[in-house]
């Protein structure tokens, strides 16, 4: 199964309610403003977002719709607008022309994925690198356990600290070690947070600034892992994480269910941020990189 | 609301000062205000047709159409709304109404009979049975909280009955999830079924029912792993999970920051298993709180608990009736007063008042009064269930007033003798040094207490100049601009 078809495998659910809505709406009919209230309707309600959604109608109403084209046809004009939001965004996290150690640092809302997704992308590293996982969550229950889990699956350099040891303490030991030993990778793990909680925000300040004292920040990425399934409040998370700290990329989880993703759209078209990874599964090899046009067609189940 | 009085020289800054002390980017969403923006969405909708003496069918189509999209940005699933929308236009319609009552205020009413009838009336509490075993499942998708809650839960049902509780864990799949409910489970001190990361959920499930059956539990709370609705395969084991032990409650676990997929994840579950009642998730987040009104319309199970902080005790019975009132502005004076209730200690608190009102206040009763704060979940909990203080909360957040800092000023103040207590002005340098080592804090944070000491002294005078029986609002117009920036 060659990665397009496993993205659209993955999405079908997704796409399946979005695109059968919209060709029951076109189909047949004349695009009159009733139709464009349902479309309209539809987007909103795969967290496209009134914004995103506004410039869709916009462009399918500059569009002349003939009676006989086919019902594909308003699908099509979606998913090519849909692409040029996205492509802008796509972007490969892993490259090899990289100073040794590649810091990742990963931060987002609690139970948006981050531990799952460190075990997904140790997998993803090819394996002649070396990989050090300091897990710097030591708040959640067996936080640190589930991310060993991953790094024994993997046969992977593990740090970790004691029970409720300070976070960014221990990403300072962590990347004295990995500029010691020579690593090529640190993946740093954080406590999950809400981004309207100051103090917890400001601890990711200081894990950030403390590997900043011995590894040139130039070499640091801060990826925001994004829920899927969440609504608006994705973009405000986007926006909020963003203001405090440096974001270099996002990656997008849990679009395998029947949630929509949408507002990942509504993200690439206001922010200028990467998306490197999509999460498609529970499986160890379930994240993908991200292809503009696979989602984009995916999502309204065109073919490739 | 004298208790407030020490760091409302805080809140009167107003906005002409913003303390910078803090980097805090955002708004600072209290959880209470989740539905902030559908309040002020459909308060501009309103104000755009009030005065108008009789509202034509366009106009209400109009305005219709503007809820609905108010609703959708809200994160509210878009079936619901299209029936809240049909409801209500049906109500308006039907009753014809439309020229007698003025037409804002029609609409008001509409749409609140309309969210009220949603989110239901009542408290749902958990159902515990009064002999014998009760059993609750919980589920929900990855990430949604399921096992934070059910600590969260035992902890709840721990603390207001004698009842002995068994929590299990069914996530066989989660690396380390067992692990993570154990751990809490030693938290709270409760009993935990433990299996040794059996990879069997029917054993699991009979061999936790055998276990509580022999060891005199009275509620065992059944984790189970997260799963993705259109995972038939899991899908069918919570059903099989569900058929062995058949619960007493099925509760649904689900992250209010959800987006439009909350309509179909409780779909899923509603049509999987028999769904009595649900936890939102988050809820201290800066979500939008559509979830909340998706997850009730199509379960038709009520919200029993909202998960409102990382912390164990972070959660709260759900009152439906007040979050209604909450979305269309109104605020939450009911839980400020069962909360006050539940933590003031009355006779401090007359004491502590009497004082106040004959000016005699020394750092002793300052201390007290901090203590009376702390217990209450801190000033911006308090702040947050008054109508219309949002400004101040909001500077609250921004000022970074925690319970943290009301935990070191108690230090600070347990660190001083009697007499300098009683006469603070005898605080110079070298006691304030001494103070600051007795207290782990540092010399400029006793400086601060002091000088937030000695301006609500001054306060309290000027208050008791001001009067009695001003509301809060009243108070801080009248403070605001009169005290003096950042304490």
């Amino acid at each position: 199964m060659n990665i397009f078809k496993k993205f659209q495998n993955g999405l079908k659910k997704t796409s399946s309610v979005l695109s059968s809505n919209l060709l029951s709406i076109v189909s047949a009919k004349k695009i009159n403003q009733e139709i464009l209230d349902e479309i309209e309707s539809t987007l909103i309600s795969s967290d496209l977002g009134l914004e995103v959604t506004e410039s869709l109608i916009k462009k399918i109403k500059s569009t002349n719709i003939s009676s006989d084209s086919d019902s594909n046809f308003v699908l099509k004009i979606l998913s090519g607008e849909l692409e040029k939001i996205l492509k802008p965004r796509e972007k490969l996290l892993l490259s090899n022309n990289n100073e040794k150690p590649t810091v990742i640092i990963f931060i987002g809302v609690n139970g948006s994925g981050k531990t799952t997704t460190i075990g997904k992308l140790i997998h993803k590293i090819p394996s002649e690198s070396n990989i050090l996982v300091g897990a710097c969550d030591t708040f959640r229950a067996a936080a640190v356990e589930q991310l060993k889990e991953w790094t024994l699956r993997k046969n992977v350099d593990f740090y970790q600290g004691n029970i409720e040891q300070d976070p960014a303490s221990l990403a300072y030991t962590a990347s004295l070690k990995a500029v010691k030993e020579n690593y090529d990778y640190l993946i740093i793990d954080t406590a999950g947070r809400l981004s309207n909680n100051t103090n917890l925000l400001n601890q990711l300040i200081k894990i950030k600034n403390v590997v900043g004292k011995t590894i040139d920040t130039k070499q640091i990425k801060t990826l925001l892992v994004l829920d899927g399934t969440n609504g608006s409040n994705m973009i405000k998370q986007v926006e909020i994480f963003g203001e405090s700290l440096d974001i270099n990329g996002l990656i997008i989880t849990k679009i395998d269910g029947t949630a929509k993703g949408g507002a990942l759209v509504s993200i690439a078209n206001k922010y200028e941020i990467p998306i490197h990874f999509v999460g498609l599964g529970e499986k160890i090899d379930d994240l993908y990189e991200f292809s503009a046009r696979s989602f984009a067609q995916s999502m309204l189940e065109l073919d490739n | 609301m004298k208790f407030l009085n020490c760091n409302f020289t805080d809140l009167s800054a107003s906005d002409r000062y913003i303390s910078p002390r803090v980097s805090c980017p955002g708004e600072n969403v209290d959880w209470r205000k989740m539905f902030g923006t559908l309040n002020e969405r459909l308060e501009k909708i309103v104000s755009s047709i009030r005065g108008k003496a009789i509202i034509s069918e366009a106009d209400l189509d109009l305005t219709m159409r503007e809820i609905r999209i108010a609703f959708l940005e809200a994160d509210v699933a878009l079936p619901v709304v299209k029936d809240f929308i049909d409801n209500v236009k049906s109500n308006i319609l039907g009753k014809e109404i439309l020229k007698s009552i003025k037409p804002d205020q029609m609409i008001i009413k509409l749409v609140q009979d309309e969210l009220i009838k949603i989110l239901g009336e009542n408290n749902a509490p958990i159902n515990i049975q009064k002999n014998g075993l009760t059993k609750i499942l919980f589920c929900g998708l990855q990430g949604s909280g399921k096992t934070t809650s059910v600590a969260k839960l035992a902890n709840h049902i721990q603390k207001e009955s004698k009842k002995k509780i068994l929590l299990v864990s069914a996530d066989i799949y989660r690396p380390a999830a067992q692990e993570q409910l154990k751990v809490l489970a030693k938290q709270i001190n409760v009993s935990f079924f433990d299996i040794n990361n059996s990879k069997s959920v029917d054993l699991i499930t009979n061999e936790s029912i055998e276990y509580a059956a022999k060891n005199l539990i009275d509620i065992i709370l059944f984790d189970t792993a997260g799963r993705q609705v259109i995972d038939d395969k899991m899908m069918e084991e919570l059903k099989i999970i569900e058929n062995i032990l058949q619960p007493h409650e099925s509760i649904l676990v689900a992250d209010s920051l959800t987006g439009q997929d909350a309509a179909n994840v409780a779909k899923n579950f509603g049509e999987t298993i028999n769904i009595t009642g649900s936890i939102l998730t988050r809820v201290d987040g800066d979500g939008r709180g559509g979830a909340a009104l998706s997850i009730k319309s199509i379960t038709g199970a009520p919200i029993k608990f909202i998960g409102t902080g990382e912390k164990i005790e972070k959660l709260e019975a759900f009152y439906p009736d007040r979050i209604a009132n909450r979305i269309l502005g109104m605020g939450d004076i009911i839980s400020l007063v069962e909360k006050a209730a539940e933590n003031i200690d009355e006779k401090e608190m007359s004491s502590l008042a009497k004082k106040m009102a004959k000016g005699v206040f020394d750092l002793e009763d300052f201390a007290k009064q901090l203590k009376q704060m702390g217990k209450m979940g801190g000033i911006s909990g308090i702040m947050s269930m008054l109508p219309g203080v949002s400004k101040a909360q909001k500077l609250i957040a921004e000022n970074n007033i925690s319970e943290d800092l009301i935990k070191s000023q108690i230090a600070i103040i347990n660190s001083m003798t009697k007499k300098e207590k009683k006469n603070p002005i005898l605080i110079k340098a070298s006691r304030k040094i001494r103070i600051s080592n007795g207290s782990g804090t540092r010399v400029q944070d006793v400086n601060k207490l002091l000088k937030q000491f000695f301006q609500s002294q001054k306060m309290m005078k000027k208050m008791k100049s001001m009067g009695k029986g001003s509301s809060p609002e009243d108070l801080m117009q009248k403070l605001q601009g009169r005290m003096p920036p950042n304490f």
